[in-house]
């Protein structure tokens, strides 16, 4: 408890005298030309300094070496506690840091002074032994080219190792998420070259690809900077790939905004090839023209693009199109910002930035393409319920149309078969009905002749129904039916039949109702030989002549008077029946010369 | 019954209609070669009866009010080959004909023909068969004919009709009576019976195996 007490009275009482010192900020020094391996002697020509000092604004020209010399003063008690120096941005090609006539061998070093590009903070530790109650003074040896805007930045003195909150804090903005943004860019490429290599046609995605690939490997060379050979990664190759992927965003950026200009597209590619040729020609000395060169290109054709992206889609703006424009305003203040600081215009101690934008215009990018993707689908979803509504509207209403079809064909039909067998039944049974009925009444009429009649109207029936079994019109089978319903009534009358037919044509367009009306007429003429004939030998034959079928039933009977008014009734209803067909009967007969009844049906009429 | 047993046609009768059954019963009386056996008047009835035995020429009416007259054509023509059945129509339309042929059937008997043609067909049927109709026959030579010789398939050749058989067919669609088709193809009745006899047996065999040669047709058996 006692031992507890004294510590926070201990802790209480130093923290007010150390206060005025905690930090300092080293701005002025001196400076002195010389590519001397340990620090000038007073007697050099120092001069006065104030830094940050940026060479190509103090002093440009060739690449040199110089020595700064920057005093501090130490109490006693200040002297016993470690020291640091932080210097924001590793600011020229090598530096060597000495501490009052000492060699820095025993402090501690963070950072790598190598490492030129994307200028990572260097913290730099100074050990109690090094350190003198009175005047310390830091020297540090400098190489650098003026033109990459090398020198010297601020320096800042921190007691004890607070410093390192500063440097982290830096490094951060500066170095992780450069690293961050290149991991996250090289594994975008690649699914976006995946992607690509299913859908060919997609460039769009080739070029997202490429842009993100190309970010990835701008970005590695600095992820371990003391192991690459600097005389290569800093020079050619950090300008090429700064090559590599700015002209695919840009492309990007046109087609996504909608343009496809081919001149456009080949100008950048021609800047790419003219960049990266330049690039490996050009010694240190011009690299920084270079920069300057490209930066204001650069910066020119990102505006130039977000005019092109403003002027486009008018109408139909959505989000993915302010999501990119907005990635490439922030593009433009970012290299703006940066253009700024290289041509001296900022403070020499500004972070640098440019490097975010690129994951912004590929995040917006990406954000677009899927945003595309994905209206594409729905658009395609919804054509194809349009679609498929569409077809099954068309179905139903071919489906209805049909069944109207075959409904009035069948109620069509129904009506001419309604038509027909009300005829038939009038004229055919109707009648023999009555007749009969008649007879029966009248009592007159003999059992025997009823019977007959009755089979009569039997037969009738069986001939409509014959009518409409399936022949497809042909006359042998409708001449042979006849016959086979006459079978019976033939072999009882014990005449001698002959059936000369030949084989007969087909009429296939031949209706129920003609049909019925030859198998009638035949039936008519061979009854009535039969019955009233009394001949020895019926004979029916056929014969095509031309273009007409003659069908003959002759006997050899008993004849009678054409004349006779009662044998005419009958030959009418013949001869009505063979009109209604287009067809013709010849009736010839005499008392005792027997009777041969003639129909002329024509052939392809019906 | 003093004629000798086995000279005598044994015929049974499947009909609902008392007056029809009763015409039918009294014309089968009149002819001395046909002994009347059994009368049913309904499908069940007769199914029950014909199962153990069955007359030599069995009589069927279409419309019974049980069970169709076709399930019993087809039954008794299953289990007795040897019955020959006519089926008893009004109108011996081509479509209740040739179903009943196909079912196992012989020949047809028309109702209300004179009695005495009762007597006549069912001696016909004896002899050979009944007189196929013109519209008959044509329906058989299209069901049976042979199709163009590439689409012949083995298992069609008992089902399908040879070349005479075929003519004979014509000639019977053409009107020509049994005994005219005889001659004008220069064969006996009794071969034009027996042809048709075969012709019967093939439309039968046919429809059963109908439902696989329509499949084979259509191309859906190979």
């Amino acid at each position: 408890m006692r031992s507890l007490l004294c510590a926070v009275a201990l802790a209480l009482t130093a923290q007010p005298a150390h206060a005025e010192y905690a930090v300092r900020v080293l701005d002025q020094g001196e400076f002195v030309l010389s590519s001397s391996w340990t620090p000038p002697p007073d007697s050099a020509p120092w001069r006065p300094v104030q830094l940050p000092d940026n060479w190509y604004l103090s002093r440009p020209g060739p690449a040199r070496t110089g020595w700064y010399r920057l005093a501090y003063d130490l109490s006693r008690e200040q002297a016993r506690i470690i020291h640091s120096f932080y210097l924001p941005r590793n600011s020229a090609s090598r530096m060597v840091f000495f501490s009052d006539g000492g060699w820095q061998g025993n402090s501690r070093l963070y950072g790598d002074p190598g490492t030129s590009n994307w200028a990572p903070p260097l913290l730099h530790s100074i050990a109690p032994p090094l350190l003198k109650p009175g005047r310390n003074v830091l020297y540090i040896r400098v190489e650098a080219i003026p033109e990459m805007r090398q020198g010297l930045t601020r320096v800042t003195l921190v007691q004890g190792l607070d410093a390192r909150a500063l440097y982290e804090s830096r490094y951060v903005t500066q170095i992780t998420t450069l690293f961050m943004f290149g991991a996250a860019a090289f594994f975008c490429g690649l699914m976006a070259a995946a992607f690509w290599f299913r859908e060919r046609g997609e460039t769009t995605l080739l070029w997202f690809a490429v842009t993100a690939l190309a970010w990835a490997v701008a970005t590695s060379p600095w992820l371990h900077a003391t192991f690459t050979p600097q005389a290569f990664f800093h020079g050619p190759l950090a300008f090429a790939v700064r090559f590599a992927y700015a002209a695919p965003m840009l492309v990007l950026c046109l087609r996504v905004a909608g343009r496809r200009s081919h001149a456009g597209e080949a100008a950048l590619w021609g800047f790419t090839l003219a960049g990266l040729g330049l690039a490996w020609l050009f010694d240190d000395e011009y690299q920084g023209s270079v920069i300057t060169y490209w930066s204001m290109a650069y910066l020119a054709a990102l505006l130039a693009l977000l005019l092109v992206l403003f002027r486009s889609q008018r109408g139909r703006r959505g989000w993915a199109f302010w999501s990119l424009t907005a990635a490439l305003v922030l593009a433009v203040l970012l290299n703006a910002h940066d253009f700024a600081w290289w041509m001296g215009w900022l403070d020499y101690d500004s972070f640098q930035l440019a490097h975010f934008h690129i994951p912004l215009v590929l995040f917006a990018i990406g954000a677009t393409i899927i945003d595309r993707h994905f209206q594409a689908v729905h658009a395609v979803e919804r054509a194809k319920v349009e679609l498929e509504g569409r077809v099954a509207e068309k179905a139903r209403e071919i489906e209805a149309n049909y069944a109207r079809v075959q409904k009035a064909e069948r109620e069509n039909a129904l009506a001419r078969e309604r038509q027909r067998i009300m005829a038939d039944m009038h004229d055919g049974l109707g009648s023999t009905l009555v007749g009969l009925l008649g007879a029966v009444q009248s009592g007159s009429t003999s059992q025997a002749e009823i019977e007959r009649r009755l089979h009569d109207a039997l037969q009738e029936m069986r001939l409509a129904v014959d009518a409409l079994e399936p022949t497809d019109g042909d006359l042998g089978v409708i001449l042979g039916n006849v016959r086979h319903r006459m079978r019976a009534a033939i072999e009882s009358s014990g005449v001698r039949f002959h059936w000369q037919v030949d084989e007969l044509p087909q009429i296939p367009s031949l209706t129920p109702k003609a049909v019925l009306d030859i198998q009638r007429i035949l039936l008519e003429a061979l009854t009535n030989s039969l019955r009233h004939g009394r001949a020895s030998d019926l004979t029916v034959s056929t014969r095509v002549n031309g273009s007409s079928l003659q069908i003959g039933i002759a006997d050899n009977g008993i004849g009678f008077d054409q004349t006779s008014a009662a044998q005419g009734r009958g030959l009418d209803s013949l001869r009505r029946r063979a009109r209604g067909l287009g067809a013709s009967v010849d009736v010839r007969s005499a008392p005792g010369a027997g009777t041969s009844v003639t129909l002329r049906l024509p052939l392809g009429a019906r | 019954m003093t004629t000798d047993a086995s000279s005598l046609t044994r015929v049974a009768l499947v009909e609902d209609d008392p007056d029809a059954r009763a015409r039918i019963v009294e014309s089968i009386r009149q002819q001395s070669s046909l002994q009347l056996v059994a009368e049913y008047s309904t499908g069940g009835g007769a199914l029950t009866g014909l199962e153990s035995g069955a007359p030599d020429v069995l009589l069927v009416d279409l419309g019974l009010p049980d069970i169709p007259g076709l399930d019993i054509v087809r039954f008794v023509s299953h289990r007795h080959p040897d019955c020959d059945i006519l089926v008893i129509t009004i109108f011996g339309d081509e479509a209740n004909v040739l179903a009943a042929l196909e079912a196992g059937a012989r020949g047809y008997l028309l109702k209300g023909s004179l009695q005495r043609d009762i007597a006549l067909d069912i001696q016909d049927l004896r002899n050979g068969g009944s007189p196929l109709s013109p519209v008959i026959a044509r329906q058989v030579l299209k069901r049976l004919r042979p199709p163009a010789p590439e689409k012949k398939m083995a298992a069609d050749e008992d089902t399908l009709l040879t070349g005479r058989e075929s003519e004979i067919l014509n000639a019977i669609s053409r009107g020509f009576s049994y005994a005219e088709t005889a001659q004008m193809l220069g064969v006996s009745v009794g071969t034009v019976h027996t042809f048709l006899k075969r012709i019967y047996r093939k439309l039968a065999v046919h429809s059963k195996t109908e439902a696989v040669f329509e499949a084979n047709r259509l191309g859906l058996i190979r």
